[in-house]
């Protein structure tokens, strides 16, 4: 049975969140330095990419509501580190599989495409009124992995 | 206040060596940081990544406007010292082919 460990993390959906998620990648990475110190940047910054997703698009048209906040759970395992972020804000209106990398020149629209590029899986779905990210990176160290 | 630092090279290129983390929090900070260089009329930019372990979109963002403006003011603005990590973002969103880095000899020289 493979062994599965998590780090898990609750925010608020503001920018000054993304910080506090940056520090559960860091804890994870030092309480697991044997990880692939390139497959847990992608992750993070997979990861950042998305928690930046909901503080710019959950929370739009939400004022006099209730904050929207995002939980953040990290597993790591022999083969894969993986991250899920869940929310309680408004469904992203995203086309995830048709996301293209825009022009060099392009000051946005990057971050959906650089989501799958860092990433080996990721997901968007709408469950009740939670919206579920899930990213997972394979493990460049995994058994049978090229290069 | 913000975590930029600016130095100014005796042939009149700026360095601005930016943060550990170059996310959606500080990105903002280095468009504003490099809008006030070049209105001063300082338009050779140099930003040294050599510090920065980690970007986003938004960083990548910033770095493209800053890079716009540098060059509708009829300057110039090149990265220096990418880490592996930022040089791998960089590639993965093609803007290696726009954010070349610059040697740092070549910065003293003025050979940008």
């Amino acid at each position: 049975v493979p062994r599965i460990r998590s780090w898990q993390v609750t925010v608020p959906a503001r920018p000054e969140s993304i910080e506090a998620i940056h520090e559960l990648v860091m804890a994870l990475r030092e309480d697991q330095p044997q990880l692939p110190d390139r497959d847990m940047l992608r992750l993070e910054t997979a990861v950042i990419e998305t928690a930046e997703n909901i503080v710019e698009h959950a929370t739009a048209g939400r004022t006099g509501v209730r904050e929207v906040s995002i939980d953040v759970t990290l597993t790591a395992t022999h083969d894969r580190i993986a991250a899920c972020l869940r929310d309680d804000g408004s469904a992203a209106t995203i086309d995830l599989a048709g996301a293209q990398m825009p022009d060099e020149m392009a000051e946005a629209g990057r971050g959906l495409a650089l989501m799958r590029a860092l990433t080996d899986e990721v997901s968007y779905q709408r469950l009740g009124l939670a919206n579920i990210w899930t990213l997972t990176c394979l493990r460049s160290d995994r058994e049978g992995a090229a290069g | 206040m913000t975590g930029f630092s600016t130095e100014r090279l005796d042939n009149g290129v700026e360095i601005v060596r930016a943060v550990q983390r170059l996310n959606m929090v500080v990105a903002p900070q280095l468009s504003a940081v490099v809008s006030e260089l070049i209105a001063m009329g300082h338009v050779r930019i140099v930003v040294d990544l050599s510090g920065t372990e980690f970007i986003d979109s938004s960083g990548l963002g910033a770095l493209v406007s800053c890079l716009k403006k540098a060059r509708q003011a009829g300057g110039d603005l090149r990265i220096t010292g990418p880490t592996p990590h930022v040089q791998t973002v960089l590639e993965l969103t093609n803007l290696d082919r726009v954010l070349k880095p610059v040697p740092v000899a070549d910065i003293a020289s003025g050979a940008f």
